[in-house]
């Protein structure tokens, strides 16, 4: 695991207030919403924010949502693709 | 028509959670009187739990300790009472909003702060889409609760839970104590009666009844007066004005055989209590709940929690009275409540 994933790990944990899980407990290619975590609206919400507060990063096409954050992989990709 | 409390299940600072009877060995607070919190694991899963903060946690579960009790066949309405919310998160969304500059908030500390997520959450968790409501009138909150319920319960509907709902902040706690709310440290609540001094001790809890129109197994009183009023113009409208209630309830002043008082150990707002105990009410037995929970805008609500094991078991603990006892049975309570001669309540409970 890179810094990067293990630190959005960590910070998903805080923002989401997963309490009693530790950044090993989530499977960076699992899916965040529906199955794996079981993330909902609301959380998908907190993550746009996560990326704009933490990274500078302004989700510009909401289409986009779906794929970026499919998992913590994807949306740790993302990052590196884009932070400014 | 007759109303009844089919159950009855409160979070304190004292040791009365799924407690069948008045705890007598007394948790003694110098200063904020917290809540003693039930294993929440036991109530909600980590997915759940995420978004609960203190006050909707404590007040989800006994809401449904409450509805397991009563064994009810249906919740007709929801009606929570609570004078200041969501506290917490609503401390958490102005501060974010400050560190913010007003920008990129997140959702959910909004959602969760409002006063209705209360009666909103125990609809969501008992699939109950009938009438929910919540009254925010700061000390009348559960009050304006019951009066509604029982309303409802004369329209026909069968069961109504009804809850009073507050929690105390370190935050809201450090800003009211500038305005001298609170009795200066160190002060314990076992020494509220009759202290002589300004202030009154900070406390928090959430009680909830299911207020029913029929009697069953688990029924505990019947709720025979619930009456309101803002202010009087001096203390024998007062009397006048209970005596006349008590008279619609098809009741005397001598009918009552306990009243609860709210004395909270300040001496401006006690001596209105002492009034009405040393004039209209000097030959019933007198006691009072607050050096149990403390005061918050609903405290009223664990008044009638003890009320409820008072009736039940035709006893009230010594810690809970005042002075001589006078009566043998303890047929009918008066729970008499008020903050500094406004928002004056009366509750009846009778043994049915």
């Amino acid at each position: 695991m890179d810094s990067l994933t293990k630190q959005l790990k960590e910070q998903i944990i805080d923002h989401l207030n997963l309490e009693g899980l530790t950044p090993d407990d989530i499977n960076e290619n699992e899916p965040l919403f529906g199955e794996g975590l079981g993330l909902d609206s609301i959380d998908a919400l907190e993550l746009i924010l996560l990326l704009e507060r933490g990274y500078g990063i302004k989700l510009e096409n909401p289409q986009e949502g779906k794929k970026i954050f499919a998992s913590v992989e994807t949306m740790a990709e993302y990052i590196r693709q884009n932070k400014k | 028509m007759a109303v009844y409390i089919n159950g009855a299940q409160a979070i304190s600072p004292q040791d009365t959670f799924l407690n069948s009877q008045i705890p007598t060995d007394l948790k003694e607070y110098y200063g904020i009187m917290q809540s003693i919190l039930p294993d929440f694991k036991k109530y909600f899963n980590p997915i759940e739990m995420r978004r609960m903060s203190r006050i909707i946690k404590f007040s989800t579960a006994t809401a449904a300790e409450c509805i397991k009790e009563a064994d009810a066949d249906s919740i007709d309405a929801i009606i929570t009472g609570t004078g200041l919310g969501c506290l917490e998160d609503t401390q958490k969304f102005l501060n974010k909003m400050l560190d913010n500059n007003e920008e990129m908030l997140t959702p959910t500390t909004f959602i969760q702060s409002t006063h209705n997520t209360l009666g909103g959450i125990i609809a969501l968790a008992n699939k109950c889409n009938e009438y929910n409501l919540t009254y925010a009138h700061k000390t009348i909150s559960f009050e304006s609760c019951l009066l509604d319920a029982v309303l409802l319960i004369k329209e026909g509907r069968k069961n109504i839970l009804v809850g009073g709902i507050d929690e105390i902040t370190e935050e809201n706690y450090n800003l009211r104590q500038h305005i001298n709310q609170w009795k200066e440290e160190p002060f314990s609540n076992l020494d509220i009666y009759d202290c002589g001094t300004g202030g009154y001790k900070a406390g928090e809890g959430a009680a909830y009844f299911m207020i029913s129109s029929q009697k069953t197994a688990t029924t505990y009183a019947e709720l025979r007066m619930i009456d309101l009023c803002y202010k009087f113009k001096n203390s024998g409208s007062l009397s006048e004005k209970i005596k006349d209630r008590l008279r619609s309830a098809e009741l005397s002043p001598d009918d009552i055989d306990l009243v609860i008082f709210g004395f909270n150990g300040d001496r401006n707002t006690d001596v209105y209590y002492h009034r009405l105990k040393d004039t209209l009410f000097r030959n019933q037995d007198h006691g009072y709940y607050k050096h149990y929970c403390g005061e918050y805008d609903t405290s009223a609500s664990f008044g009638m929690w003890m009320a409820t094991r008072i009736i039940k078991q035709n006893h009230a603990p010594d810690n809970v009275i005042l002075g001589d006892r006078k009566r043998e049975k303890i047929n009918n309570v008066l729970l008499y409540n008020q903050e500094d001669d406004k928002n004056h309540s009366f509750i009846v409970l009778s043994a049915c």
